[in-house]
């Protein structure tokens, strides 16, 4: 049967109409003729402490009003009827919404904690966490109700009660949390741990030292094995979090493929939360890459963009990996997810669409031609919010081809006309860089360069300054085009109002001066309306073209250049401008030949091939990849220029080390880490998982990837490998056995030591050596050095290795001296003593 | 990962607002939460502020180096000058004063947001976002301003167990029915949002309305009564076409999914099957007659396995709406309706316009609230008009809307097959120039056709998947096209 929604034994199902409203007209929920003061009031008094001294109208009036809720609350002794108690409950959390302090009832409040109707309880546990930081000594109070709530039989009071002991945030209740919080982790309710493990972060934010202290890293890697894959998933946040100033959290295979193959159990949000996991996991191969794309590759499927571009992420770290060129392999994972990412633009919400389309528009230009041939996608629709039209007029030039582009220059012109200027400009702007980049080939630009003067002598005034603007780039990239440039310019020059459109026309002028004979005359009678040019740009714009025109036609220009450098000198409203109009004097005054080299310089096109400096941005494209599927794309920025550096997180690579338990990778490894896991993923846990033993989630995932026999597999699991030394990770032995078996070999196999950096303890090394099958015998503390007799049985043979280590106090090392009688001894001997390493790595 | 979580009205009231201390400073600092409520406050009200008022105040791409500083402070106060021109919409995700990166999303005229100091996956949060408001009208019935305070300490529950110090938890809505206590106050009927509401955004999330008013999206009630096991399925498809002015089709798309709202005991598995002859990618092999998407997409609870050989879906549905597929169509299809308008300057400052309209749907159809929008000239001084109708059509008239500059075309009922005419007389103010032609139109169109879809794409079933004795549900599958943007050129 359906699961009522509802389900609180406690409450009849009554008529909850019957109940007043929870907010009194005058609390400002119901009309905007209180919003005033409710603003006025949430600035004012969210403050702690009410207002003393301010007496104004309304505040009187809350206070009023709050003390009217604290009779009410003290009068629940006598109140039997619970919906009334909630209903009263209710409107102080809705002042406490509304920025009212009402944290004068904290503890008249507190005393209502201690009930069995769970709606009041959570009231009260929302109140709590709000007031709590402004009232530390009496939340105090309430902890032991909290903490009784943490055992209590039900586990959702106890989830609850634990979230919000941890969530009161007060530094001197850290040794009240640690216990219930350690409780919780191995509650047997997946809720309870869930809420646990985001507690040990709470608890690392609040005491970073006592967090650190209680080994909470340790139990939260074992809980990454959970079988509620909720718990997984606040593992993976919090153990990111901790480790967030070393790049996130530490992995290796182990815990990368076990989660990977658990990915169809995770909600959406937690495959999120793996997914991003992948782009630092280091593969032990090519083939292994390849795997792991094919298993995330039916994600693409989903109606989540979130966690589609997060694949998409996880591809393009993954080809980094595969040993191949790179920018080829990206460019067929971009193939591969282009219709998912249009798909997803097509049926999503407009936000949704807007962050879709900042990945492709970043796309589009990492990989020219990947989406041309669906450019018709970014056509705009007339009802879309303006953003979304923006941004898809400026991808438009970028899916641009010989092709397409006559489609693409028509659409971008209909957009000239649109109603909402800024929509025209851009569309104009876009016109000209498919003429600049030469994606719609010579015809294209010509084409361009027709449309635009058309929009020149439109007579509309942005459009027109537009189009100047446009034009004058589009000739620096085309000088070809200069004939079908000068015919409207001295018109358009006339109904041209903006000044940057203005002095992009004057710019033109200059340029065209050879071909356009009214030029010097149009000019001639801006020149003498000097006074009223009140932008600097256009002043600036007047003398270099008229300077360049002075070098084509001297006859015609030299007169007024005259006058122009004149009034330019004396005009002191522009420091710019006067020095400029100096300077040219000076050159002139000095050699007219110079002066002509220099300006003729200025006019110089930008090659056919290269680009303007300022839009080669590939160097940007290739550093936005690495940050892909985050806020970077959308601000088309790397996170150093936008995220403070506090909240930066630099991911970090997987530890090479971790890729597979080989022994000779772990020989040369660095400084060992605080926060370093045991490097081996497998050890016994305290709840049942899916998996019999330690070794069983490893080996299947070898299998379900499909790996194959040519995979090299982490070393401490049981499959051929080619140490060709495999465990027995039941094996037992009594020690009577040891002993004899210790006295019967006469001389040792192997002796030899290590150092190390750290001094383990007895149990911190048995612990590390047990998971890889190493069990021990006895060991014992002497003053001194630490002393461990320890056996391992082949699988195979059932043959016994015998050890006995010293951990050398003084300096640390550890010593070893081994004894088998299997056969081919030292070679199993030293494979061995690479497990026993690989265990000990944290301390070396 | 976020720093706080917020509902805003349409006013600007924060109606439910959250902070999570996910992002302590380093210094480990704890100074006074009243600070930070305060900053937080204040940050939301600036918050709405921007959403509100947003102009695009990046400068001019391609303000080159030539023109020097100056420019820049030109560029800034001409940008604004267009955007007095249009109201633009702000993003969902941007930047402010205090540092934080604000991501938001608007349901029904609310504003869901939240901001955040970390470089997250917009996606992320955006869907994120998505699913506390869909929770949220899961739970309440509806999304309003009303609703929502009805039920505050109900969504706070809801909150609470969805977002933990800033982290996503359980956020499927049949998941988190075990946590909640409080019961929702049914709020009758959508209360109207105010006339500030963007009228686009609005109109956009009715498109997503359950389509069986009577239920009126009130799941809970339904409960309470022991209603029958019914499950509503829609096939919708918003239609994207643009026409020149010749009538030719410049491009088109069909946006479509399969939607449901399941109220069956249980949620047992259930097995959707689609055409047979479904082909998927354009360039795949189709038989003639075949329904060809380019693509499509599911829902994370579709079992896909017999997908590729028959076409089969199996999945529990989840509680509440959802869309089971998405698919996308750009592939040759009829169009509903075909616009021909013609235009003639009468003299200098008349002029007249005349819009045929077309339905080339079967007879048996009809176009339901059918609205023809005709942009007119800046300097319209008067606008008034003919309709010639064909029989059949009904509640058929026009509104000239002087404020806007608009002219809207309006049908109740539009019958499949027949053909309507609109001659429009404008009167100019000024002279009429190539600038005043060129604000005539487009013409766009909004409409809907019930029980009849265009891809042609069809559910052949809808069954449980084992049969239990006595378990008689019910299948309601509806068929709706609608317009997204249905856009005519002049």
């Amino acid at each position: 049967l359906i699961v009522p929604m509802m389900n609180n034994p406690h409450h009849p199902t009554g008529p909850g109409s019957s109940a007043p409203p929870p907010f009194p007209p005058g609390a400002g929920a119901g009309g905007p003729h209180s919003q005033h003061p409710q603003v006025g009031n949430a600035t004012g008094g969210v403050g702690g402490a009410p207002p003393p001294n301010n007496d104004s109208y309304f505040t009187e009036t809350r206070k009023g009003e709050v003390n009217e809720l604290r009779t009410l609350l003290r009068s629940f002794d006598k109140e039997r009827n619970p919906l009334r108690k909630r209903e009263v409950i209710k409107k102080v959390i809705a002042y406490m919404t509304l920025g009212i302090d009402v944290s004068r009832l904290f503890s008249d409040m507190m005393l209502l904690v201690e009930t069995r109707d769970l709606v009041v309880k959570k009231m009260v546990y929302l109140f709590l966490c709000n007031y709590a930081t402004t009232n530390p000594e009496l939340a105090q109070m309430c902890t032991n109700t909290l903490q009784k709530d943490c055992s209590n039989e039900d586990p959702m009071v106890r989830g609850f009660a634990l979230r919000a002991l941890c969530s009161l945030q007060l530094p001197q209740m850290v040794e009240y949390i640690s216990e219930p919080l350690r409780k919780s982790l191995t509650d047997p309710h997946g809720y309870v741990r869930k809420t646990g493990v985001m507690g040990c972060l709470k608890l690392y934010h609040l005491n970073r030292d006592f967090a650190d202290s209680c080994g909470l890293v340790d139990i939260l890697y074992d809980l990454l094995k959970d079988n509620d894959t909720n718990v997984v998933t606040n593992c993976i946040y919090v153990l990111n979090e901790i480790m967030r100033e070393d790049g996130g959290m530490r992995m290796n295979r182990a815990i990368m493929l076990h989660l990977l193959n658990r990915l169809h159990e995770f909600s959406e949000f937690g495959v999120m939360a793996v997914l991003d996991l992948v782009p630092r996991y280091r593969v032990a191969n090519s083939d292994e890459a390849f795997a792991i794309m094919n298993l995330l590759d039916p994600l693409l499927r989903t109606s989540n963009s979130g966690v589609a571009l997060a694949v998409v992420r996880c591809f393009f770290a993954l080809t980094e990996q595969t040993g191949d060129d790179p920018l080829v392999m990206q460019r067929q994972v971009v193939d591969r997810v282009k219709m998912p990412m249009i798909t997803l633009t097509a049926g999503g919400s407009a936000e949704l669409v807007y962050s879709l389309l900042k990945h492709v528009d970043v796309l589009s230009q990492r990989f020219p031609g990947v989406f041309d041939d669906e450019y018709r996608q970014f056509y705009v629709r007339y009802n879309e919010p303006t953003h979304i039209k923006y941004l898809k007029v400026s991808i438009l030039p970028k899916v641009a081809n010989a092709n397409n582009a006559p489609d693409i220059i028509g659409e971008l012109s209909e957009y000239v006309g649109d109603i909402d200027a800024r929509l025209s400009r851009l569309a104009v702007r876009n016109m000209a860089r498919i003429a600049c980049s030469n994606a719609g080939g010579d015809w294209g630009a010509e084409h361009v360069v027709g449309k635009l003067v058309e929009f020149l002598d439109l007579n509309v005034a942005h459009v027109s300054a537009e189009a100047a603007n446009a034009l004058k780039d589009v000739l620096r990239k085309n000088p070809s085009l200069r004939e079908h440039v000068a015919p409207p310019l001295p018109r358009a020059l006339k109904y041209t109002t903006d000044p940057i459109g203005k002095a992009s026309i004057i710019w033109l002028l200059g340029e065209l001066s050879d071909i356009s004979n009214e030029a010097p005359y149009v000019l001639e009678k801006l020149i003498d309306s000097y006074d009223t040019i009140s932008n600097a740009s256009v002043k600036m714009a007047l003398l270099t073209a008229t300077m360049k025109m002075f070098f084509k036609r001297p006859p015609e220009v030299q007169k007024m250049l005259g006058r122009l450098l004149k009034y330019a000198t004396d005009d002191v409203s522009t420091q710019d401008v006067h020095d400029r109009a100096l300077y040219y004097y000076r050159l002139l005054k000095s050699s007219p030949q110079i002066a002509e080299q220099i300006l003729s310089n200025l006019s110089a096109c930008v090659a056919i091939e290269k680009t303007f400096a300022e839009e080669d941005d590939s160097d940007m494209h290739a550093a936005l990849m690495n940050e892909f599927n985050s806020l970077s794309i959308i601000y088309g920025q790397t996170s150093e220029n936008f995220i403070d550096e506090e909240h930066r997180v630099v991911p970090a690579m997987m530890a090479e080390e971790n890729v597979e338990g080989a022994a000779a990778s772990l020989l040369n490894d660095g400084p060992a880490h605080a926060h370093q896991p045991s490097t081996n993923f497998e050890q016994p846990h305290p709840k049942p998982t899916s998996a019999t033993n330690g070794t069983a989630p490893s080996a299947a995932v070898v299998d379900l990837l499909d790996f194959g026999d040519s995979t090299p597999t982490p070393a401490p699991i049981a499959a051929p490998s080619n140490d060709g030394l495999l465990l027995n990770p039941n094996a037992s032995m009594t020690g009577e056995a040891f002993q004899k078996m210790w006295g019967e070999i006469a001389s040792p196999t192997l002796t030899d030591s290590f150092g190390l950096k750290n001094l383990p303890n007895t149990a911190d090394t048995e612990g590390a050596l047990g998971k890889l099958f190493l069990n021990t015998m006895a060991s014992g503390e002497l003053p001194t050095e630490l002393k461990f007799f320890l056996y391992a049985q082949e699988s195979h043979s059932g043959s016994y290795l015998l050890v006995q280590a010293v951990i050398s106090k003084s300096s640390p090392s550890f010593s070893y001296t081994i004894k088998t009688n299997a056969t081919d001894a030292s070679k199993k001997c030293n494979s061995l003593v690479d497990k026993m390493k690989s265990a000990l790595v944290g301390f070396m | 990962m976020i720093s706080n979580f917020f509902v805003l009205s349409t006013r600007g009231d924060t109606v439910l607002a959250k902070a999570y201390h996910a992002n302590p400073s380093s210094s480990g600092n704890t100074a006074g939460t009243d600070s930070n409520a305060a900053h937080e406050r204040s940050h939301t009200e600036a918050f709405f502020r921007k959403v509100k008022f947003w102009t695009e105040m990046e400068g001019v791409v391609n303000s080159n180096a030539e023109n020097g500083e100056s420019s820049s402070s030109s560029n800034s106060s001409m940008i604004g000058g267009d955007a007095r021109a249009t109201k633009q919409n702000a993003p969902p995700v941007f930047r402010m004063a205090d540092g934080l990166s604000y991501l938001h999303v608007k349901r029904n005229g609310l504003i869901f947001g939240c901001s955040t100091a970390r470089n997250v996956s917009p996606s992320f949060v955006v869907e994120l976002l998505s699913r506390i408001a869909k929770v949220f009208k899961d739970y309440c019935g509806t999304l309003s301003e009303e609703a929502i305070r009805k039920n505050f300490i109900l969504l706070y529950e809801l909150l609470d167990e969805m977002i933990d110090y800033g982290f996503p938890q359980v956020t499927q809505t049949e998941n988190l029915k075990a946590f909640v206590y409080n019961e929702p106050i049914v709020v009758e009927n959508i209360s109207h949002t105010g006339g500030l509401v963007n009228p686009k955004t609005a109109s956009a999330s009715a498109v997503h309305k359950p389509v069986i008013a009577s239920v009126s999206a009130d799941g809970r009630r339904a409960i309470n009564k022991n209603q029958k096991n019914e499950i509503f399925v829609d096939i919708l498809e918003r239609l994207n076409i643009l026409f020149s002015n010749s009538g030719y089709i410049l491009n088109s798309s069909i946006d479509g999914c399969i939607q449901m709202k399941s109220y069956l005991a249980g949620s047992p598995e259930l097995r959707l099957a689609l055409n047979e002859d479904l082909v998927i990618g354009k360039g795949e092999s189709a038989s003639y007659g075949a329904v060809v998407l380019d693509d499509c997409n599911f829902n994370d609870c579709v079992n896909l396995s017999e997908f590729d050989n028959a076409r089969t879906l199996s999945f529990r549905p989840p509680d509440g709406e959802f869309v089971v597929l998405n698919y996308r169509m750009t592939g040759e299809f009829r169009a509903p309706f075909r616009l021909f308008p013609n235009i003639e300057e009468t003299s200098a400052t008349v002029i007249e316009l005349s819009c045929h309209v077309r339905a080339e749907i079967p007879e048996n159809h009809f176009g339901a609230n059918v609205t023809v929008e005709i942009p007119l000239p800046r300097i319209t001084a008067a606008a008034s008009a003919n309709i010639i109708s064909s029989p059949g059509a009904v509640g058929v008239r026009y509104e000239y809307i002087a404020h806007d500059q608009k002219l809207l075309w309006h049908f109740k009922k539009f019958p499949g097959g027949s053909e309507q005419t609109l001659k429009v007389k404008i009167t100019l103010s000024a002279p009429c120039t190539s600038q005043t032609r060129r604000e005539i139109g487009p013409i766009s169109m909004n409409f809907e056709i019930p029980m009849y879809n265009v891809s042609n794409l069809q559910v052949r079933y809808l069954r449980i998947a084992e049969a239990i004795p006595g378990y008689t549900p019910y299948r309601w599958v509806r068929y709706v096209t609608q317009s997204n943007s249905y856009v005519c050129r002049l």
